[in-house]
């Protein structure tokens, strides 16, 4: 059988060649757009990690994603914060997005000096920090991607802002400015978005004991670990695991409709070869079993082709357009390959079930 | 009682046989009986659309009679599930199509070899492909595809698929239909000589006299009848 099977999908090239690549961009589709959301959000936790900071508060019920924009903490809570035991040292910043270049950013208005009391200490690679209420400092990622250097200047929040450094991505965000100078730019004065908050270390009490405590003395407030931060990220954003859903089932459905498709036509092209099948003694079961196979020979080619494109479109992004991070993971191209195939064996059962029922008489005068 | 089995071999009754097409019941079977002995060698002639390959086709199992029985040594097929009649297919028959019916995509030998997969053999299943090859003279050509051969040469391609397991019933449906003159005579030297060597059962459908006059018997149909039967 598998001679069989090997051999149809060789001698109709053309068919094969389109059902492997349809099958192909379905999986590219699913791993590129999950593996974009993954990566931003795992990149966006990463650098709040990185800040080394071990505890961060919001607002109840703002947003665990995009800049937390908004900002109805006042600033004066942190000293309040900071009489916390466990904690060593509050830092308010207010986060704001922006576009520059029409790409949209999340900016940190922070004070440096309390950002590296948390541990934020970022590292300049070029220039040196801010001295002027109108200077930031950008990190190495969007610098290069928009030739950014130390002195060029860069119109934000309707103002003229002059690079003042440039330091090593990774932490927090990639625009900084005085937490000041954007407070005044937002009529914000004496408010923050959050506060990252330092904990003393390897000693009690544990950090999510001092993020409940600050939960229970600040019922408005939530605390969360950034250890943990990504859960929060996903679990938060409105239709995010909703989207992980749609574009898996759209991966589910062009594996399953194109599947469907081509055994469906395969089948009526071949009724006399399945006739002749029958003549030599092949059952119902193993005429819908050399469908499948097919099929899931169609859907291994596919699946290899969607690895293939997803390598491709993620060199793709990494030269063209190196501010978005795209994770790939042998877990996601594994599950990717499983979809893709669960697709095509669903989607070869009816055609497999029609190939079995045909008569073999009517089948072997099939021209 | 050797005598009596072998009287029994295949015996079909009442077999009837009605396709409902286009509002209208057409009988191609109408009440067929006969019995065929084994290692008989027995041709059906009588016109286009007697219903000659119809029970060429409820011998070996392809299609199911709206009425009646075909019964093979002593079992009746009829009654039994797809599964076991295609086994049954698989192991006692040979099919031989005026079209040839091999597999486009395949070589000879894929042919031949997927028949015999069907059928569940395994062991020393190249030799006998190699051996059968020979035997109808196609042992270099088994790794060309039917495109590549003559009408003859695929016949005697469709031939050896159909008796490579040694069926003990050759079913063939005009297998010279296609066939010059020449080649007829070919494909009719190794029925013949299957039949006197291995002992067949061989059921030929044909409209040709000479190929008919070859066979032990002669039943002749029409109007899905049988019409005479020595």
């Amino acid at each position: 059988m598998t001679s069989l099977v090997w051999a149809n999908v060789r001698h109709r090239k053309t068919r094969s060649l389109l059902c492997v690549v349809a099958v192909g961009i379905g999986i590219a589709l699913l791993l590129v757009l999950s593996g974009l959301c993954r990566g931003m959000i795992a990149e966006s936790a990463q650098r709040m990690r990185n800040t080394g900071a071990s505890i961060i508060v919001q607002p109840r019920g703002a947003s665990g994603l995009l800049a937390f924009k908004g900002s109805s903490l006042p600033v004066k809570y942190g000293a309040e914060i900071e009489q916390i035991p466990g904690i060593t040292a509050a830092c308010p910043v207010l986060t704001w997005t922006t576009t520059i270049e029409k790409v949209i950013y999340v900016i940190y208005g922070v004070d440096l000096k309390s950002y590296e009391a948390v541990g934020g200490r970022l590292q300049i690679v070029e220039g040196r920090p801010w001295r002027d209420a109108h200077e930031l400092l950008l990190d190495t990622r969007l610098a290069s991607a928009n030739g950014y250097r130390v002195g060029d200047a860069i119109p934000l929040l309707g103002a003229r802002f002059t690079v003042a450094g440039i330091f090593k991505s990774g932490v927090g965000a990639r625009v900084y400015v005085p937490i000041e100078t954007l407070q005044t730019s937002l009529h914000l004065e004496g408010m923050c978005s959050l506060f990252f908050l330092k904990t003393k270390t390897g000693g009690e009490p544990a950090v999510k004991d001092i993020a409940a405590h600050i939960e229970r003395r600040f019922p408005a407030l939530r605390a969360n670990a950034l250890d943990r931060y990504e859960d929060v990220m996903v679990n938060e954003v409105t239709g995010l695991n909703e989207f992980f859903g749609v574009i898996t089932s759209t991966a589910l459905v062009i594996s399953f409709l194109v599947i469907l498709l081509t055994m469906y036509t395969t089948i009526i092209e071949r009724t006399r070869e399945i006739g002749i099948l029958r003549s030599l003694g092949s059952t119902r079961a193993y005429i819908i079993r050399m469908v499948i196979k097919e099929s899931v020979l169609l859907c291994v080619m596919g699946v290899a082709a969607g690895w293939a494109f997803t390598m491709l479109a993620h060199l793709w992004i990494a030269i063209y357009h190196p501010l978005l991070t795209m994770e790939i993971t042998a877990a996601g191209f594994l599950r990717a390959a499983a979809l893709g195939v669960a697709g095509g064996i669903l989607g070869a059962l009816y055609p497999g079930f029609r190939a079995a029922r045909i008569d073999p008489v009517e089948a072997l005068s099939y021209e | 009682m050797n005598s009596a089995v072998a009287q029994d071999f295949i015996e079909v009754a009442g077999l009837c046989k009605i396709y409902h097409t286009g509002g209208e019941d057409v009988h191609a079977l109408d009440n067929v009986s006969l019995s065929v002995r084994r290692g008989e060698f027995l041709s059906i002639v009588g016109p286009s659309g007697c219903g000659k390959s119809t029970l060429l086709y409820a011998l070996g199992g392809l299609t199911t009679p709206s009425a009646g029985s075909v019964r093979i040594e002593g079992k009746a097929i009829c009654d039994l599930p797809d599964t076991a009649i295609s086994h049954l297919r698989g192991a006692m028959t040979g099919f031989v199509f005026q079209r040839f019916n091999l597999l486009p995509t395949l070589t000879i030998y894929e042919n031949i070899a997927l028949a015999q997969k069907i059928r569940g053999a395994r062991l020393q299943r190249k030799e006998r492909i190699g051996e059968i090859l020979d035997r109808v003279g196609l042992g270099g050509k088994k790794g060309r595809r039917p495109s590549e051969l003559s009408m003859g040469e695929q016949q005697r391609a469709a031939i050896a698929r159909a008796i490579v397991h040694r069926p003990a019933i050759l079913l063939a449906d005009e297998p010279t239909g296609n066939l010059d003159s020449a080649n007829s005579e070919a494909i009719l030297g190794i029925f013949t000589t299957m039949h006197h060597e291995l002992k067949q059962t061989i059921l030929l459908v044909t409209h040709n006299r000479e190929i008919a006059g070859a066979a032990g018997r002669v039943v002749r149909m029409r109007d899905g009848k049988i019409v005479d039967s020595p």
